[in-house]
């Protein structure tokens, strides 16, 4: 029990994080709404569950976010703004050279 | 002061009265619909565009505030508030800190800056519709996050 608490595992992103690690690299200003996921998605992600996804990534250590200041000029709640972290960018390069050479060996020995 | 001086679009929230002179926006509210604030029994504002809040704010209730001195009541008839107010008052009440600021907060101001810019584009029913979305989301937002929080929980029992 105690060995299975020590051990360290390899970080995999499911696929809507890594979706979402993918949309926030995309992004060239890398700072993103919920909301703005959601639409740049393509309907891969919801509105019901895309905040819980984020959420969940930033207590991975994922991504990272802040609100908005109170100077921007719009009423209502502050908007809360997401960006990747450095660890997440090598969780997603990683996750993203394991697949590519786990689909490069399948297709050399499909056996 | 003529009731004229002061009309045109504005956004406010609460006005807080001290003594009888004085009073001040004390936060920021949204509304789709129009909000009269009467100022003695002359002066009318009207509350509809909620975009130009600052705007409006600066050109309105800066001369408001100087005549102010020689009114001596101030009505609020009628203010409205944001799509969401009392869903984020529940959720900040019932969740953890966490959740409501990470997740639920989230969910809400999302739907709130959407449901503004549809405002502001004069597409009322769009609005509407993004209003009606925004509280499903925010539901399943809830039901998620509790699904996932009781899950994580129940594996930290288990595998402790």
């Amino acid at each position: 029990m105690a060995a299975r608490q020590t051990e360290k595992r390899i970080p995999t992103p499911s696929l809507k994080e890594a979706l979402v690690l993918e949309l926030l690299l995309a992004s060239p200003k890398q700072k993103m709404y919920g909301l703005e996921l959601v639409n740049k998605s393509d309907r891969k992600l919801k509105r019901g569950t895309v905040y819980v996804t984020l959420n969940r990534m930033e207590e991975k250590g994922y991504i990272e976010s802040h609100e908005e200041s109170e100077q921007a000029k719009t009423p209502g709640l502050p908007r809360r703004l997401y960006r990747l972290t450095g660890y997440g960018l090598r969780v997603f390069a990683a996750w993203r050279t394991f697949g590519e050479q786990l689909s490069a060996a399948l297709v050399e020995n499909p056996t | 002061m003529s009731g004229g001086d002061l009309k045109g679009h504005i956004f406010l929230g609460s006005i807080s009265m001290s003594g009888n002179l004085s009073f001040k926006v004390s936060e920021t509210v949204g509304t789709s619909e129009s909000a009269a604030i009467v100022v003695g029994e002359s002066a009318t504002v009207e509350v509809n565009n909620p975009l130009r809040n600052y705007w409006a704010r600066d050109k309105f209730l800066s001369p408001l505030l100087k005549v102010s001195q020689s009114l001596y009541q101030v009505v609020v008839k009628q203010i409205t508030r944001p799509p969401g107010t009392f869903l984020d008052r529940l959720a900040e009440f019932v969740c953890t800190k966490r959740t409501y600021e990470h997740v639920l907060r989230t969910a809400i101001s999302d739907m709130q800056w959407e449901y503004f810019e549809a405002l502001a584009a004069g597409r009322k029913w769009k609005s509407r519709w993004i209003r009606l979305r925004g509280y499903w989301a925010f539901w399943r937002t809830w039901a998620r996050s509790s699904i996932v929080t009781t899950a994580i929980a129940i594996c930290k029992l288990l595998f402790k």
